[in-house]
C-alpha cells in the first residue's frame, strides 16, 4: 500500500529535480559540456611521449669520425642536434639556460685513436632536472654508443641475445594509458560536484526543510534527489567513452559490458562521497572547497593516475587501496588497453565494491541522522 | 598612501577570521606535504614475472641479476606461457622474462642463447624505462655468464648535472608548488571582493573618495604578503620534507614568487570583476588555475610534446613560467641573467591582469 506511494513521491522528486537542472542555466554545462571539453583538452595534453631530446654538440677533434658520430646522432629518433657550442663550458651554460638537453663533448683525437683502434670515448652531459627527459637521452646515447662499438669494434657485444616482444601497446603511445585515467577523473568531477552542489543548495536556501516535513519517507527524499545525477553519471561515462574510442582512437579490447557494469559500483562511489561531503557541509561554497581539496584532489594524487603506485613510499602504498579512483583505473585500463576480463580483474571490482558500499552506506546513514 | 588604509582594513578583517586565515596561508604547506609523498615518476619495484624453462645454474643467475637492483621486484613464476598471459591480462606483471630450455647448454658451447623479454606497453613511459633496464641487466649478465667481453670503444662517460639520482620528485615539486600557490592566491582574492559586494560593504568602498587603483592595491596587498608568506612555507616545507634546498639566490626565489603571487592575485581581481555570488567566483577562478596549472605548465605533461595549439595557450599560462624559473633557481642553482625572460613574463601577466582589474573596477563593475 505504502509502495505505490512511495513510487508517485519518488517520480515527482525526479522529475522535480530535473526541472531545476534545467531551470539552472549552469547545470547542464557542467553535467554534460565540461565533461566532454575536459576530456578533449586533456586527452591532447596529457602526454607523457617524450619528443627527442636537444644535444649540444661539442666537437674538439673535426674529423670524418666525430662528424660521423654527430650526423649519427641527429639522425636518431632520440635526438635532435640544437646547435654546436666550441668548448664543454659554453655548453653547459646552455644546458643551464635549458636551451638543451644534454650535451655530446668529442675529445680530439678521437677520430685516430678509433681508426688505430685504440680505446677512445666521448663523454655526455645531462640536465637531470626533468627526469624523464633525461632518461631517455641517456637510454638513447648509451645504445647508440653500444651499437657503435659492437659495429666497429667487431663481434657481439654479450655473451646472450635479447629479444624484445611488447605487448598491447608496441608502438608506446602514452595517450592509450592516459585517456582512461582522464575518462575516470571526469566522471568522478561531474557525479560529486553535482551531487554536493545539489544537496547543499536546497540546504542553503531552506527548502530542504520543506521537503523533509513532507509525508515523503527520508530514503525517498534521497533516492529522488540521487537517481537523476546516477543517470547524468551514466550517459556521461557513454558520451565519454564513445569520444575516447572514436576520437582518440584507444582501443577497447575487453567487455563493453564489463565497462558499463563497472560504472555503477562507482557511480555508488561518487554518490556516496557527494552525499557526506553535502552532509557536512553547511554552505555551497564550503562544500565545492571540501569536494576540491579533501577529496577530488587526494584521489586523484593517490589513484596512480600519473604518478605510479608502485614507486609512491611503502608506507602510503597501503592506503591507496581506499582510492575507489585506484581500482576503478586498474578496472579500465585493464579492460580496454589489455583485454582483461571478470576472472582477472575481480579484485579490483570487488574492492571498488565494497569501498562503494561503505561510503555509499555510511553516507545514507551521516545524512539521516543530521536530519532527523 | 590612502591605500595603506583599505589595507588595514582588510588586514582587520582578515585576522578576525582565523580559518580563512589558516585556509591560506597553511592549507599550501599542508597540500605540499601530503601530496609530495606520492610525487614520484620514478619506475622502480617493476612487477616481473620469470618463466625459466631451463633451471640451470646459469638460467638463475641470470633471473637473480635481474631482481638483484631496485628496479624489479619478483611477483610471479608462471610455468606456461597460458599463466603467464593471465599475469600479464591481470596487470599483475609489467616485465616478464622467459628463459628457453638449453641455455645453459647453448651458453658454455660459446653460442648466443635468445632471452625473451616481454613488457606490457599499457603504460607507455615506464614500459619503456622497465624495457631499457631489463635489456641492460640482461646484456650485462650475459657477458658476465659468457666469460666477459672485452671492453667495447668508442665508450660514453656520462655525467648527469643539477639532478644527479633523476629523482622525479625533484623535478614534480616546483609544479605542484605553482599549482596550490595560484589556486589559492588566486581564490582568495576573488572570495574577498565579491563577499564585500554580497554584503554590500563594497558600495561604501566605492563612493569614498578612493580611486580605483587604491582599492585594488589596498586588497591585493595584504593578500600578496599573505601568500607571499604561504610561499615561503611550501618552500621550506619542501625542502624540510623532501630535501629541495634552493641551490640559488633566495632573492630571485622570492621574486618569482612575489611576482607569480601578484599575477594570480589579479586574476582573482578580474575574476571577481566578472561575477556576483561568491559560489560562481569560486568556480571560476578553480577551473581558471587549476586546470591550466595542472596540465599546461608543464608540471608533469612536457609542453614540447602537445600539439601547437596547445602550446601557444600554454604561453599565457603563468604558472609555466613560475615552473620553469622555479626549475631554474631551485634546482639548477640559476641566476638572474638565466631566470630574466620569466621574470619580465610573469611581471607582463600580472601589469595586465591589473590594467584590466582596475579597468573594470573604475567602470564601477568590481
Amino acid at each position: 500500500m505504502n509502495a505505490p506511494r512511495g513510487l508517485i513521491a519518488l517520480r515527482g522528486l525526479v522529475l522535480k529535480e530535473l526541472r531545476q537542472v534545467r531551470a539552472d542555466p549552469r547545470m547542464i554545462p557542467v553535467l554534460v559540456v565540461a565533461p566532454i571539453l575536459q576530456l578533449l583538452i586533456f586527452g591532447y595534453a596529457a602526454t607523457m611521449d617524450v619528443t627527442r631530446a636537444r644535444v649540444v654538440v661539442v666537437d674538439r677533434d673535426g674529423s670524418p669520425a666525430s662528424r660521423a658520430l654527430a650526423a649519427r646522432l641527429g639522425a636518431s629518433d632520440s635526438f635532435e642536434v640544437a646547435g654546436r657550442a666550441d668548448t664543454a663550458d659554453l655548453a653547459e651554460r646552455r644546458l643551464l639556460e635549458g636551451r638543451a638537453d644534454l650535451s655530446l663533448t668529442v675529445p680530439a683525437g678521437y677520430g685516430r685513436g678509433l681508426a688505430a683502434g685504440g680505446d677512445v670515448g666521448v663523454q655526455f652531459l645531462v640536465d637531470g632536472t626533468e627526469s624523464t627527459t633525461a632518461s631517455v637521452g641517456i637510454a638513447g646515447a648509451t645504445g647508440l654508443l653500444g651499437a657503435l662499438a659492437a659495429g666497429e669494434g667487431g663481434g657481439p657485444a654479450g655473451g646472450v641475445e635479447v629479444r624484445r616482444l611488447v605487448l598491447y601497446n608496441p608502438d608506446f603511445r602514452s595517450r592509450f594509458f592516459m585517456v582512461p585515467g582522464v575518462l575516470a577523473i571526469v566522471l568522478l568531477i561531474v557525479t560529486l560536484v553535482a551531487t554536493a552542489m545539489a544537496v547543499v543548495k536546497e540546504k542553503e536556501l531552506g527548502t530542504f526543510e520543506m521537503l523533509a516535513v513532507t509525508p515523503v519517507s527520508r530514503l525517498t527524499l534521497l533516492a529522488g534527489k540521487l537517481l537523476p545525477f546516477a543517470a547524468f553519471g551514466l550517459l556521461d561515462s557513454v558520451i565519454v567513452l564513445l569520444i575516447s574510442r572514436y576520437w582518440f582512437d584507444v582501443p577497447v579490447r575487453g567487455s563493453v559490458l564489463l565497462l558499463l557494469g563497472v560504472a555503477f559500483p562507482w557511480v555508488l562511489c561518487t554518490l556516496g562521497l557527494g552525499l557526506l561531503v553535502s552532509t557536512i557541509s553547511r554552505t555551497q561554497q564550503q562544500a565545492m572547497m571540501t569536494a576540491l581539496f579533501l577529496v577530488m584532489l587526494p584521489l586523484i594524487y593517490f589513484s596512480g593516475f600519473v604518478f605510479p603506485v608502485e614507486s609512491m613510499p611503502e608506507a602510503v602504498q597501503p592506503l591507496t587501496e581506499l582510492d575507489p579512483l585506484k581500482h576503478l583505473m586498474l578496472v579500465l585500463r585493464g579492460t580496454m588497453l589489455r583485454g582483461a576480463g571478470l576472472r582477472e580483474l575481480w579484485p579490483p571490482i570487488a574492492k571498488l565494491a565494497a569501498v562503494g558500499a561503505v561510503t555509499f552506506g555510511g553516507a545514507v546513514a551521516l545524512f539521516r541522522k543530521r536530519l532527523a | 598612501m590612502r591605500f595603506l588604509a583599505v589595507a588595514r582594513k582588510e588586514t582587520r578583517q582578515i585576522s578576525r577570521d582565523p580559518r580563512s586565515l589558516a585556509v591560506l596561508v597553511a592549507m599550501p604547506a599542508a597540500l605540499t606535504l601530503l601530496f609530495g609523498t606520492v610525487l614520484s615518476l620514478d619506475v622502480k619495484r617493476i612487477p616481473l614475472a620469470v618463466l625459466d624453462r631451463d633451471s640451470t645454474s646459469a638460467s638463475r643467475a641470470l633471473v637473480a641479476a635481474m631482481t638483484s637492483g631496485e628496479y624489479f621486484a619478483l611477483a610471479a613464476r608462471p610455468s606456461s606461457e597460458e599463466e603467464l598471459g593471465s599475469l600479464f591480462a591481470a596487470g599483475r606483471a609489467t616485465v616478464a622474462v622467459v628463459v628457453a630450455h638449453g641455455f645453459e647448454r647453448e651458453l658454455s658451447r660459446g653460442e648466443r642463447p635468445a632471452v625473451q623479454v616481454l613488457v606490457d606497453g599499457s603504460n607507455a613511459t615506464s614500459a619503456q624505462t622497465a624495457l631499457g633496464y631489463a635489456e641492460q641487466y640482461l646484456a650485462a649478465a650475459g657477458a658476465r655468464l659468457a666469460g666477459g667481453a672485452a671492453a667495447p670503444s668508442p665508450w660514453a662517460r656520462l655525467r648527469v648535472l643539477y639532478n644527479p639520482e633523476l629523482a622525479s620528485d625533484r623535478f614534480l615539486l616546483p609544479g605542484l608548488m605553482a599549482m596550490i600557490l595560484m589556486v589559492s592566491a588566486t581564490v582568495a582574492t576573488a572570495l574577498s571582493i565579491v563577499r564585500e559586494r554580497e554584503t554590500g560593504t563594497m558600495e561604501q568602498l566605492l563612493v569614498s573618495p578612493l580611486s580605483a587603483a587604491e582599492v585594488v592595491l589596498g586588497k591585493a596587498l595584504p593578500y600578496g604578503a599573505l601568500s607571499l608568506v604561504a610561499a615561503l612555507l611550501v618552500m621550506a616545507t619542501a625542502w624540510l620534507a623532501f630535501g629541495l634546498a634552493v641551490k640559488g639566490s633566495l632573492l630571485v626565489f622570492l621574486a618569482l614568487a612575489a611576482l607569480f603571487v601578484l599575477g594570480s592575485q589579479a586574476l582573482g581581481l578580474v575574476i571577481s570583476s566578472a561575477t556576483r555570488s561568491q559560489q560562481v567566483a569560486f568556480q571560476l577562478a578553480t577551473y581558471a588555475t587549476m586546470l591550466p596549472a595542472f596540465i599546461l605548465s608543464g608540471f608533469v605533461f612536457p609542453l614540447r610534446s602537445m600539439p601547437e595549439p596547445l602550446q601557444w595557450l600554454a604561453a599565457l599560462v603563468p604558472a609555466r613560467y613560475f615552473v620553469s624559473g622555479l626549475r631554474s633557481v631551485v634546482l639548477k642553482g640559476a641566476g638572474i641573467d638565466v631566470v630574466w625572460r620569466e621574470l619580465a613574463a610573469l611581471a607582463a601577466f600580472a601589469t595586465a591582469m591589473l590594467a584590466v582589474a582596475v579597468w573594470r573596477l573604475g567602470r564601477g563593475r568590481l
